[in-house]
């Protein structure tokens, strides 16, 4: 998180770093409970390529509003506008961004299964 | 959890997130198009602009007036000589202006005054409808400090 924060191509974290991690957080909690539920077996079967999918434009929805309210705090304080007006705002004018961040990360997740399989084989 | 109930999950998940996207965007836009409407409700606007080229040299171009409509590319064409290069899907991307070239980590910047102080640009040059009473600022500036020194 310290790295990311220090050399994302977006510029310094900030105070939106405690609210990056909670995200973070959330969606590798996630991922490990998923991971349980799902049998070696079936890794690359249609069915489960399809559940990582949509778990994972899910969860970066979830991290997009996560940060989104992050900033909209940081907005509130700075500006002196309300947080819900803030958060609207950040939300809307963000909308575009996040919606290429979900769609891209449903695309990558449809090869995440089919690539975790291939690296665990390579690991053994 | 049974397969049906993961399958009913997995489907309120899915319409979750397309909901919540396609209100953003409807929302995106409905602000958008707002805010487009209001600066085009006048013919003519009346800018201000300040190009700032780096050297302590500032130069105010206060009150120029353009047909509505017009972009912060348009109007500062009005008032200096700008090269630029047109990035698909981008837009503009201002590599001189006044014959003063983008060069190491010194690019040209704009920023604009709202209630709340400079902000700076969102979008390139050519994608930014101007406004009436609105100000803006060019600013030859060092893009290696974070966060960007603004104009005041």
């Amino acid at each position: 998180m310290f790295a990311n924060s220090y050399l994302s191509f977006w510029g310094l974290a900030g105070l939106n770093m405690p609210f990056q991690m909670v995200g973070m957080g959330i969606i590798g909690l996630v991922g490990g409970l998923y991971g349980k539920t799902i049998k070696e077996s079936d890794v690359v079967s249609g069915k489960n390529i399809v559940e990582v999918v949509i778990l994972g434009a899910f969860l970066t929805l979830t991290y997009d509003i996560i940060t989104n309210f992050g900033f909209a705090v940081q907005l509130s304080l700075v500006t002196g506008v309300s947080l819900w007006l803030a958060f609207v705002g950040v939300l809307i004018t963000g909308a575009v961004f996040a919606f290429i961040h979900v769609t891209s990360n449903a695309f990558l997740f449809m090869i995440a299964m089919p690539l975790a399989k291939v690296m665990r084989q390579l690991t053994r | 959890m049974s397969v049906k109930k993961r399958t009913y999950a997995l489907t309120v998940l899915a319409l979750l997130v397309w909901g919540i996207l396609a209100s953003l965007l409807a929302g995106y836009y409905y602000y958008s198009y707002g805010d487009v409407l209001s600066k085009t409700q006048k013919p003519i606007v009346t800018v201000n602009i300040g190009i700032n080229y780096g050297n302590g040299t500032v130069i105010w171009h206060n009150g120029t007036t353009v047909m509505s409509g017009g972009t912060l590319l348009n109007v500062t064409m009005l008032v200096a000589e700008v090269k630029y290069t047109l990035w698909p899907g981008a837009g503009a991307f201002v590599d001189s202006i006044d014959d003063l070239a983008n060069s190491g980590s010194y690019y040209w910047m704009w920023w604009m005054y709202t209630t709340f102080g400079w902000s700076q640009g969102q979008v390139a040059c050519d994608r930014y409808i101007i406004g009436d009473n609105e100000t803006y600022y060019w600013y030859y500036e060092d893009t290696s400090i974070t966060p960007l020194p603004s104009p005041s």
